[in-house]
């Protein structure tokens, strides 16, 4: 299984989603106008991923991200939750902004999954 | 579709910019995803040149005009539209306001969606944004509706619009959104 590794721009996140170590990784901004031609591949390779038994970590480090986008986050989750794998979500935030810390909580509401609101100085 | 009249002072949303106001950044025009580029990264610029706004209030600002710039792009299709941010004279309230030309059949479901979120208690509104997040179905541009969930919430609720006659077969639907500063 090959990594993705995707650079970020102005308005699509930083994707480093490895095989070796289970781990996803988005950080950056998710603002595309059609968030679904972005994340589609990202949810068939954690399909891939979680496909078979193990740990699998997802960490979500998004300094914005617009209503589409959340809908395409809500997609990749709700497929690692119903998969085989053993996965958990860290969702760091920066301290002060309340506004993506109740969007991880909201995540974590619906999603079950072991999640871990990680506040940081800066993302 | 007709084009709007923007020399006539019912349709131009700028006239009706709050009193006092400064126009911090506008365009009328077709917005395309270049559009987007264009006013995000120059509102961007301002935001890291205006000491006087938090980094809260500065990614509030720039969330809720990521959602109204692309709902232009995805609603208004090749039709001229507006959209600015204007200040108050102390900075303590930004002024989002975005318009575009709708069928009376698109303004109907706009209202009847912006009436059912006013509607809304505050302490409701995230609950319901969580339950359109988890259930609802996604538009073809994927965000299944959030926007005017996402922009209430945004703007603690200080969010409003109205519609104005524009042409025979059309209203112009204004849509206004205050981001109130936060007080450090």
């Amino acid at each position: 299984m090959e990594n993705i590794i995707i650079t970020g721009t102005p308005k699509t996140p930083e994707v480093a989603f490895l095989a070796d170590s289970r781990t996803m990784k988005l950080s950056g901004r998710s603002i595309p106008e059609n968030s679904i031609d972005f994340f589609a591949p990202l949810i068939q390779w954690a399909d891939g991923l979680c496909s078979t038994a193990g740990f699998v970590e997802v960490n979500i480090r998004l300094e914005y991200f617009n209503t589409s986008s959340s809908k395409c986050l809500m997609d990749l989750l709700k497929r690692i939750e119903a998969s085989a794998a053993d996965a958990c979500v860290n969702w760091y935030y920066e301290e002060e902004d309340e506004d993506m810390l109740e969007a991880g909580e909201d995540y974590d509401a619906i999603i079950d999954l072991p999640f871990k609101l990680i506040a940081t100085e800066t993302l | 579709m007709s084009d709007l009249n923007l020399s006539d002072p019912n349709a131009n949303p700028q006239s009706r910019m709050p009193q006092g106001d400064t126009i911090v950044l506008g365009y009328n025009g077709v917005f395309k995803p270049a559009t987007a580029d264009f006013l995000l990264s120059w509102l961007e610029r301002l935001n890291n040149e205006n000491s006087s706004l938090s980094r809260i209030d500065s990614k509030r600002l720039f969330r809720a005009t990521v959602e109204l710039v692309q709902n232009l792009i995805h609603h208004s299709k090749s039709t001229k539209s507006t959209f600015f941010v204007s200040k108050s004279s102390d900075s303590s309230v930004y002024t989002l306001m975005s318009s575009n030309p709708v069928s009376t059949s698109q303004a109907s479901h706009l209202a009847s969606a912006l009436n059912s979120i006013k509607e809304t208690k505050d302490e409701e509104l995230r609950g319901f944004k969580k339950n359109v997040l988890e259930n609802e179905s996604r538009s073809s541009h994927g965000g299944g509706g959030m926007g005017l969930l996402d922009l209430t919430l945004v703007s603690n609720g200080n969010i409003s619009y109205e519609f104005l006659p524009c042409s025979e077969d059309l209203l112009l639907f204004s849509l206004t959104v205050k981001i109130h500063s936060i007080p450090s």
